[in-house]
């Protein structure tokens, strides 16, 4: 396997994971909004290499490739991370739903609802 | 029986909601209705198939399910053994109360979309309950997730509003540790189905082991957070207080899905004598019986009804998890019988607490004569939830704990057992005294705000308390068979046996024939 292409997605993954922590505990509803999606973007990353990196090969049977599994990529991590993706993209936009109710409902985007210097 | 429930066993208590849910969606917001019907028709399907259940698993037998025909560990596979059972039935009871409570209620009290949204509930907490595939078991986790959301949001205003952003913020963050673990262990292990992992998780090479306690440690955060242990536990007052209160009620299951998981993965994904089980274990046995002590601490500071059953429920999730973590036989078949009461219980409680609360708002003005029969009814529900949650004889928290602690003299160190029986002991008389105060204040107080509780309640929290009534009578029997469930959740060999070895259907039709 190639160790730079492992190396580049290892740190990829841990770049976007920090970025997501950062952000997630701010204090802000909206920083905390695109810190969740960073780390879904991270998480949905690491579950389709968990299936190991592979260029080139297809996740479903092909006539005339041989049938064994160096020829083949895991098709099961990309049929997860196509749920996963789902799931995350519809609790982000409840959670935006709910974030736009809570600027109205407070009149400031703060986490807390004591944290009013935000205003 | 007829073959046809025979076979499909195992899926219905996520089928017939999930049906139900779709019905209530077509039949649509303008005939109210025909949806409760539909939902009415889902629950007491639901409830037959808990009893069926429940008679099929006695003789010890563990139902698999292979959905779609694809053998395990390809495929997903749900497997009904005696726990699953257990759970099943709690939801099917919780379910029908809260039911009756909504009805009467006062109109759309429980909000727009209800019914959909409680059959996605329901579903939701079946599947998680009988799911054997850990990616499945996210699946679920995020259908009655997103559920709760939607019935939390119902009439929202601004400490609604507040509480759900925390609620859906930490569950979301919970969503992606759990994602990180269980595509860890497949990387390592190349399967999902729990029992197939039981398996290969003993058998990783040595490279591999930090890996998979680096998963299983991802997997028991997640589960903390669901079954709200201590330094994980904060979403849930403001949550509980936030939610209308007959779904609240419903809620009283939520957290059981966590504890529930825990059981799972201690018994079967990481089983007994695995040094990652032993670590867990020694971790659990501090964290657990802390978040006791801190949640009765808690409950003594709580100002109103909804936050005192909160940190309660809190305190019994302790509880539960002390049970797994001190790990024998006895502990954990009191564990679960100390989970049936207690699960009753705050469900009875939130039930007791919206009669007392639905009036308060109309009767304020009205003149400080209170003891009415309602009044006295109301008192004395309290009263039996209180003394049912807080552990005190005779009712069922008081046996389960007992039997807990009898697990822990035989099976844990001096130094634990010590450390375990003065935290139980104390939560207990913490929350007693906790109880106490709010029942003197809320019903003795000359000049309190509530002078009459409403009758709308009634019937579905008498049931509830007959429902604990009877797991104090019917004890012995009730007893024999969370000792069974123990004894298969201590065996996880017969579970991994019959889910791998479970043919399709096809197959099994061929072989027959032979």
């Amino acid at each position: 396997m190639m160790p730079s292409l492992a190396l580049l997605v290892a740190v990829f993954v841990g770049v976007f994971t920090t970025c997501g922590v950062y952000l997630v505990l701010r204090r802000r509803v909206f920083d905390v909004v695109l810190g969740l999606t960073l780390i879904s973007y991270a998480v949905n990353l690491f579950i389709f290499f968990m299936g190991r990196l592979a260029v080139g090969k297809p996740p479903i049977i092909e006539a005339g490739r041989a049938l064994n599994l160096s020829n083949y990529a895991d098709p099961l991590p990309q049929a997860l991370v196509l749920t996963a993706i789902v799931i995350s993209f519809g609790m982000t936009a409840v959670l935006l739903a709910i974030a736009v109710r809570g600027q109205i409902e407070n009149g400031h985007d703060a986490v807390d609802d004591e944290s009013e210097r935000l205003k | 029986m007829n073959a046809f429930v025979s076979t499909h066993l195992p899926i219905l208590p996520v089928a017939i909601p999930l049906l139900a849910a779709a019905l209530c969606l077509i039949v649509g917001q303008s005939r109210i209705g025909l949806q409760r019907t539909a939902a009415w028709l889902a629950i007491a399907l639901l409830v037959a198939t808990a009893v069926q259940m429940l008679m099929c698993t006695h003789q010890g037998e563990v139902f698999v399910y292979l959905l779609s025909n694809w053998k395990a560990p390809f495929g997903i596979a749900f497997a009904l053994d005696k726990l699953a059972a257990v759970m099943i039935a709690l939801v099917a009871l919780i379910a029908a109360v809260v039911m009756v409570a909504a009805q009467s209620g006062k109109p759309k009290s429980a909000g727009t979309y209800f019914y959909p949204l409680f059959m996605l509930q329901l579903a939701g907490l079946a599947g998680a309950f009988l799911t054997a595939d850990l990616f499945n078991l996210f699946v679920f986790f995020e259908v009655l997730l997103a559920a709760s959301y939607g019935m939390l949001l119902q009439h929202a205003d601004r400490e609604k509003t507040n509480a759900a952003t925390h609620y859906v913020v930490i569950n979301l963050v919970g969503s992606a540790m759990f994602l990180i673990g269980v595509s860890l262990l497949y990387g390592v292990t190349g399967t999902l189905n729990m029992a197939d992992l039981s398996q290969r998780i003993g058998a990783v090479s040595p490279a591999s082991r930090g890996l998979v306690a680096a998963a299983g440690w991802l997997l028991i955060v997640v589960f903390a957070i669901k079954a709200a242990l201590l330094p994980l536990n904060f979403w849930l007052t403001g949550t509980y207080r936030a939610a209308v209160l007959p779904v609240a009620a419903l809620f009283a299951l939520m957290t059981k899905v966590g504890v529930v998981a825990i059981w799972r993965m201690l018994t079967l994904i990481y089983p007994d004598g695995g040094t990652i089980n032993a670590q867990i274990e020694q971790v659990l046995l501090f964290v657990a019986p802390v978040t006791m002590l801190v949640a009765s601490c808690g409950a003594l500071s709580a100002r109103d009804v909804r936050s005192l059953i909160g940190w309660s429920v809190v305190a019994s999730a302790g509880m539960l998890v002390t049970a797994v973590a001190i790990g024998s036989h006895k502990a954990l078949s009191g564990g679960l019988f100390y989970l049936i009461g207690s699960t009753i219980a705050t469900a009875m409680l939130f039930l007791n607490a919206a009669s007392l609360d639905s009036t308060r708002a109309e009767h304020v003005s009205e003149t400080g004569l209170a003891p009415s029969s309602t009044w006295v009814w109301a008192g004395a529900l309290f009263a039996i939830g209180a003394a049912a949650m807080a552990g005190l004889p005779p009712f069922s928290g008081f046996i389960g704990k007992a039997t807990v602690l009898a697990g822990a003299s035989t099976s844990v160190s001096h130094s634990w057992q010590a450390w375990i029986f003065a935290t139980v002991l104390v939560s207990g008389l913490l929350s007693v005294l906790a109880y106490a105060r709010m029942g003197s204040r809320l019903f003795w107080k000359r000049d309190a705000a509530v002078v009459a509780a409403s009758e709308g309640y009634r019937a579905p929290t008498v049931v509830l308390a007959g429902a604990l009534a009877a797991l104090t009578i019917f004890a012995a029997p009730v007893q024999r068979y969370t000792d069974q469930a123990a004894a298969e959740l201590k065996r996880p060999s017969m579970m991994i046996q019959n889910v791998l070895g479970k043919l399709p259907a096809e197959k099994r039709q061929s072989e027959a024939k032979k």
